[in-house]
């Protein structure tokens, strides 16, 4: 949990050092999870990171990822994030006008604009949100209705291994099984996927140069073909 | 960010065979990772703790911290496009590529990064491969860098957290025991709502810290009280540990023979401890001071 607050935190503070140093931590616990797609992404990024991008392009690179829309510190959210929102803004308004490709077409490059002016609006006219949206209660009571059933439970507390508790199935750690899933060959795959693609790229340019000779070659032979022809016809003509 | 830098990239050199040593965390990762835990723990147990000495001490030093600016983004029409396939990926940076106005040709010095979820940059990799062999620039998608998103991480990490720690509804500890205790909804494991199972995620989170610590200052209270006992050659009688889970606002007794009284919850204990002398252990993360009578 701590890794995924603090991946949370260092989106927010816009530390592009922290969310790489973060990452190193997600791609070994994305190994153990259901996730297959994800995790390979993730050592691509990494490979990408150690091996193929310069400082300048990896730098140029995260801090694309993050946007802040205020220019404030401790602001910044992640692209996709920002991307979700406009989604939600475009639903909300197209739900008014209809879901038509017309209006579609200029309704959401000016997406940011309208959600301005609907503030502004009810601003002006002072009026009400009729929407679900609230204001963020403290979670205090809910803390504690959990901390009180911790206790009587008597779980994390002073006897490290209660009695009561030694039947239940420990929780799985995905730090440790992504290390132990990277091992037991996750990434041989990797390293092998890796060279399959490389070769495949080098495989494509070598088929679509030979592709491309013998291209030219049947065009040379051709045009040989036409002039021993024209040189033939003259000498029988 | 348009127009800026994105360096060289490293094609001079043969390409290098991964490492398990490139994946595995080294010792400074660790190191880093404990400022992060101190952190994040202690903003937890103290969450007014935004400023002082204190606060400067616990925080984590920044890394590359990007300066904060105002970002510009524009947003692109909708276009009726089957984004899910392959080829619908291509006919969307062909839009892109009419929106920024460009012709094919310039593609041969640009590179752009293209970022999505899972299934974009898996998109834009086959196009890659298969398009290796094309004539002009912008078809052989070499301009193209695909990277991950970050919030379609962090959503694939609360969702993984959730489903680990889900357990049995009838299971104290679990989150699915007090997912039902707490009466939240839209938590299920295949398609949870992230802001819901974020705030629920924190909530629990906070919990298990705060009686883990309570739990640790209990058995930190029993030793110091053990330790005055064997120094003092004195005796404990009626001692409950229970006792001591609480914070301490108001100390009523400051001389050090007296008999020193507690309060938990408007519950007055009276020295439930054999009176003799009196200890003062201070905690410096919680800033209390617990008086013991011994």
């Amino acid at each position: 949990m701590v890794v995924y607050i603090e991946f949370c935190s260092a989106i927010k503070d816009g530390d592009i050092g922290r969310i790489e140093q973060i990452l190193k931590r997600i791609t070994i616990m994305f190994q153990a999870s259901n996730n297959k797609n994800y995790a390979l992404e993730l050592l691509r990024l990494r490979y990408n990171i150690r091996h193929k991008w310069t400082d300048t392009r990896k730098r140029a690179i995260f801090s694309s990822l993050l946007i802040n829309t205020q220019g404030l510190p401790h602001r910044w959210i992640a692209g996709d994030l920002y991307q979700e929102f406009n989604n939600l803004l475009t639903k909300r308004t197209h739900a008014t006008v209809g879901f038509k490709t017309s209006t579609m077409s200029y309704i959401t490059p000016l997406i940011r604009l309208f959600h301005v002016i609907h503030k502004k609006m009810r601003a002006e006219y002072k009026l009400t949100d009729e929407s679900a949206f609230h204001r963020d209660v403290t979670p205090e009571g809910d803390i504690l209705i959990i901390v009180n059933s911790l206790k009587e439970s008597n779980i994390l507390g002073v006897e490290k291994c209660p009695v009561a508790h030694e039947g239940v199935a420990p929780v799985q750690d995905l730090m440790v099984e992504g290390v132990q899933a990277l091992q037991k060959g996750g990434f041989a795959r990797f390293v092998k996927r890796m060279a399959e693609e490389e070769s495949d790229r080098t495989d494509n340019t070598a088929t679509e140069l030979e592709e491309a000779l013998s291209d030219e070659m049947l065009i040379r032979l051709d045009d040989e073909r036409s002039r021993s022809e024209k040189y033939l016809n003259s000498l029988f003509n | 960010m348009v127009g800026e830098n994105l360096g060289e990239e490293l094609t001079s050199r043969r390409p290098i065979t991964p490492a398990l040593v490139d994946i595995m965390l080294n010792k400074s990762d660790m190191e880093q990772f404990k400022v992060v835990y101190r952190h994040h723990l202690s903003r937890v147990l103290k969450p007014g703790l935004k400023s002082g000495s204190l606060s400067l001490s616990l925080s984590i030093p920044p890394i590359t911290p990007l300066a904060p600016r105002v970002t510009e983004a524009y947003e692109m029409a909708a276009m009726e496009i089957d984004q899910s396939s392959v080829e619908g990926n291509m006919l969307v940076l062909e839009e892109m590529r009419k929106v920024i106005g460009k012709c094919k040709g310039s593609f041969e010095l640009l590179k752009m990064l293209i970022a999505g979820d899972h299934l974009t940059v898996s998109r834009i990799h086959s196009l890659q491969e298969r398009k290796v062999g094309d004539v002009n620039p912008f078809d052989q998608l070499l301009w193209a860098i695909p990277v991950l998103q970050l919030f379609h991480m962090q959503m694939i990490l609360c969702s993984a957290i959730l489903r680990i720690h889900h357990g049995h509804i009838a299971q104290p500890g679990s989150l699915h025991y007090y997912k039902t205790k707490l009466g939240r909804r839209r938590l299920n494991l295949d398609s949870p709502c992230h802001h819901t199972a974020d705030e629920f995620l924190r909530t629990v989170f906070a919990a298990m810290v705060r009686q883990m610590w309570q739990a640790k200052h209990v058995s930190f209270v029993q030793k110091k009280i053990l330790i005055c006992c064997f120094h003092l050659n004195t005796k404990i009688v009626n001692f409950h540990p229970t006792a001591f889970f609480f914070r301490i606002s108001t100390l009523r007794a400051q001389g050090p023979y007296q008999a020193t009284t507690f309060s938990q919850n408007s519950t007055t204990l009276s020295a439930p401890i054999f009176s003799t002398r009196t200890l003062y252990a201070v905690n410096t993360l919680q800033q209390t001071s617990i008086v013991f009578s011994l």
